[in-house]
């Protein structure tokens, strides 16, 4: 039978992408589910190949197979309806394609409760010097280590570069991994500190998009390098379950291939993915998956949150239990789920009295250190994300300001101010 | 009166879903309640929960044999407020005590076969304590309370309804729609020590494969809100609508066939129309889904639902272009304008593919025949000026 390929029309970094795809015939009955790197023998005849896109827009398009064969062109970016909008905005192309249809602001929009935490951390740190209050711009610092002993470090702002921006509205900025779990925080005149989960390892790099929402108001989201664990996110973010597992079966995130490639922190984010919206039959799997995972790195925190929850999942509650308490001496995990998945077992444990399946008293340890995290953690973000002022507000509050960095002037810090500096030189 | 349907003997020894559902509009040791506390920590009373939970007994009446399996029981408990005539006395009220004790009777209608199903469904007050998602009955904050304060924490519901040594073969898929704020009390914690009730005693579980995620109506920090003239909640509209809408395509077959209506799809359609009626009525509520969400159809819609079509132009001034939308399938046109003005504008068509053409000069049409796929529950049509 003759193959029918797959090429996608869009932007250079894009263009490998490997999307899921849906083929069906012109009668509409579906006939082949596909990524765009593989290829099908189908009957000659014409087909119709669709993909949905984390926004919620389904890109269509129609292909005649003939007995040689046909590679289908398939538009992601460029498609006719965008294409104004798009070439006009190249710098925010990748975003575009990839973003979920809801904006979910790093800072949330501010209820009344969240808004009298706000009012109650006061002026800005020393640091904050007279231009910026003139110019209310962002900056990035970068840290490297433990959040949960406040064993972190400045790294060298040369793991931050700016790729391109529009002035005053985006900058995208390149943010290698290191050795160990990575942190970069985005400081903002008057408003929360927040710290963001990097999802790069050593060798590889993840993309900020910092971008204005409001007057003095910024959000940060972290892309990961690689396309389909961003699209991934973008499907997760957009509530949309069979999108997340049609992309996990890419071949570009295959376990095996991610390990060997030195990649844990995307096969934390495709276990964790497996783990919520996956069907029990990949269970064995996934358990010798994050035995792997939680030994072989065991920098990545994560590897043991996923190993606690298959172990609870099977009823092997004493290697959950282990693997939880590990998790809560090692650090936080990249990835929300992690953390809030490993105090809701934990605090079910404790629950349990003196049937608990570990020690009762470093069960409750674990859960003290690890609550005020879950109490800062912004809950609409997949990567975790901490927002210090609710931190300052918890009972840890003196441990975590120094996890969080002091006041003092910081000498790593990539400075986004000229980049918004538009209007406001005249004053606050 | 907690059970206003039960098909129990006309299932016989068929598998069953079983629905708990609980509306809470009236707290009578709340603000503006019969006996208010003290301090009430800016909790009042509530006109939305109780229509919300009967619209969903309602659907569940209509609906119930549709499902698979088929609804074998419904629980409800309502609390509503005296002016509420039409739901006094349809129900027994929404205390702590009634609560756990449908809850019980529930969970043990649900223990016998893995083939079962279940449904609970509560819309009322809610915060979160020490992190936990927490429900509070009708008599919240009753002086003889004790340490605690007569509200159930949802993990403890969650987590008791899972497999255990004694109940190995409980219901095997578990919806959990929680439709409650979700913001922290830090006066309530601060000035009481009292805890929530555990709606079932903990246990551990054995091997969990349930399918059992939490819809919830709003992500932790954040409130769930009412419609502000006593109809429901918007999450409970919501949640009818995703029930009659949020379907699949079908994965083999006719686009004009059934249509499945899963975990997934319910989940989706939900994080759509939760969104819409945010934006229709300027509340600021994020559904977030939580539990386990493995994959499983519910029931299946005859046909292609309804979408909710927002068909735009771009740029907005163009004033040249035509329009024309018509079935894939060669049924008809279901838009056509020329020249189109009245942009944009919202359409209701039937799921599925549709031939696109449009023109932006008078010379013809272009592109010609594109096709465009419209799927559940909302989508933004765009059309390019080129």
């Amino acid at each position: 039978m003759p193959k029918l390929e797959f090429r996608l029309i869009a932007p250079d970094d894009l263009s490998d992408l490997d999307l899921p795809l849906e083929i069906r015939t012109q009668e509409l009955t579906l006939v082949a589910r596909v990524h765009a790197s593989q290829e099908v023998d189908l009957p000659t005849g014409d087909y119709l190949v669709s993909a949905r896109l984390p926004g919620g827009e389904s890109r269509l398009e129609q292909v005649s197979l003939g007995p040689e064969g046909t590679v289908c062109e398939f538009q992601l970016a460029a498609a006719r309806p965008e294409r104004t909008r798009v070439e006009d905005d190249a710098a925010g192309l990748r975003s575009e394609v990839l973003r979920s249809g809801r904006e979910r602001p790093a800072v949330p929009r501010m209820n009344r409760l969240a808004t009298s935490v706000l009012e109650s951390v006061g002026p800005p740190g020393r640091w904050l010097e007279r231009g910026f209050y003139q110019w209310r711009g962002p900056r990035l610092r970068l840290l490297e280590g433990d959040l949960l002993t406040g064993t972190t470090e400045s790294a060298s702002v040369d793991f931050l570069n700016v790729l391109s921006g529009q002035r005053g509205q985006r900058v995208e900025v390149r943010v290698d991994g290191g050795q160990g779990v990575r942190w970069l925080q985005l400081e903002t005149l008057q408003k929360p500190l927040l710290t963001l989960a990097i999802p790069a390892a050593a060798g590889s790099s993840a993309t900020a998009v910092v971008q204005r929402i409001a007057a003095g108001r910024f959000t940060v989201d972290l892309h990961p390098q690689q396309p389909e664990a961003d699209l991934l996110l973008g499907y997760w973010q957009a509530g949309a379950p069979a999108d997340v597992l049609a992309i996990c079966e890419s071949r570009c995130l295959d376990f095996e291939r991610l390990i060997d490639t030195e990649r844990p922190d995307l096969a934390a984010i495709v276990l964790y993915a497996r783990l919520r919206f996956g069907d029990t039959s990949s269970f064995d799997r996934l358990a010798e998956w994050s035995v792997r995972l939680s030994e072989a790195f065991s920098w990545l925190p994560d590897g043991n949150a996923i190993r606690g929850e298959v172990a609870a999942r099977r009823g092997d509650h004493s290697t959950a239990v282990t693997a939880f308490l590990r998790l809560a001496r090692s650090g936080l995990p990249i990835v929300s789920e992690g953390l809030f998945m490993t105090v809701r077992r934990l605090r079910f444990y404790a629950s349990l009295g003196a049937a608990s399946p570990g020690d009762g008293n470093a069960v409750k340890d674990s859960i003290a250190r690890l609550t005020p995290f879950v109490q800062a953690a912004e809950p609409r973000r997949l990567l975790l994300t901490l927002e210090h002022s609710e931190a300052v507000a918890g009972d840890r509050g003196e441990s975590l300001s120094r996890t969080f960095g002091p006041a003092g002037v910081p000498s790593q810090v990539l400075d986004l101010r000229p980049w918004f500096a538009i209007k406001a030189q005249g004053g606050r | 009166m907690t059970l206003v349907i039960d098909r129990r003997s006309e299932l016989g020894d068929g598998p069953g879903c079983h629905a708990l559902v609980v509306g809470v509009s009236a707290y009578r040791h709340l603000a503006n309640g019969a006996a208010p506390a003290a301090e009430t920590f800016g909790l009042g009373q509530l006109k939305g929960p109780v229509p919300a939970a009967r619209r969903l007994v309602t659907w569940l009446e209509d609906n119930g044999g549709r499902l698979d399996p088929p609804l074998a029981t419904c629980r409800l408990l309502l609390s509503p407020l005296p002016e509420q005539t039409e739901h006094l006395e349809v129900a027994e009220a929404a205390t702590l005590e009634n609560l756990l004790a449908a809850a019980s009777a529930w969970r043990s209608d649900a223990s016998r076969r893995t083939s079962n199903s279940t449904l609970f469904f509560f819309s009322g007050h809610g915060f979160q304590q020490d992190k936990l998602p927490v429900l509070l009955c009708t008599d919240f904050l009753a002086s003889d309370a004790g340490d605690h304060h007569r509200a159930v924490d949802v993990d403890s519901l969650w987590y008791g309804m899972a497999p255990t040594a004694s109940r190995s073969q409980i219901a095997g898929t578990q919806l959990y729609f929680i439709d409650a704020c979700r913001e922290r009390l830090e006066r309530l914690e601060t000035l009481t020590d009292r805890s929530p009730t555990p709606a079932f005693p903990p246990e551990l579980p054995i091997d969990d494969p349930r399918a059992a995620p939490i819809f919830y109506a709003a992500v932790p920090k954040s409130r769930a809100f009412s419609f502000k003239d006593g109809s429901g909640t918007l999450f409970g509209d919501a949640l009818i609508y995703c029930l009659n809408h949020a379907a699949e395509q079908p994965l083999h077959g006719s686009f004009l066939g059934h249509w499945p209506v899963t975990i997934h799809s319910l989940a989706r359609g939900l994080e759509d129309w939760v969104e819409k009626l945010e934006e229709d009525h300027g509340a600021d509520q994020t559904f977030v889904l939580g539990g386990q969400n493995r994959q499983r159809p519910l029931f299946e819609l005859p046909g292609p639902p309804d979408v909710a079509v927002r068909l735009s132009l771009s740029p907005n001034g163009s004033s040249q272009a035509a329009i024309e939308i018509s079935d894939w399938m060669g049924s008809g046109s279901v838009f056509s304008q020329d020249p189109w003005l009245d942009h944009p504008r919202n359409e209701r068509w039937p799921a599925g593919l549709y031939k696109l053409r449009c023109r932006f000069s008078p010379d013809a049409f272009l592109p010609v025949d594109e096709p465009r796929m419209i799927l559940p529950v909302r989508q933004r049509l765009r059309v390019g000026d080129p």
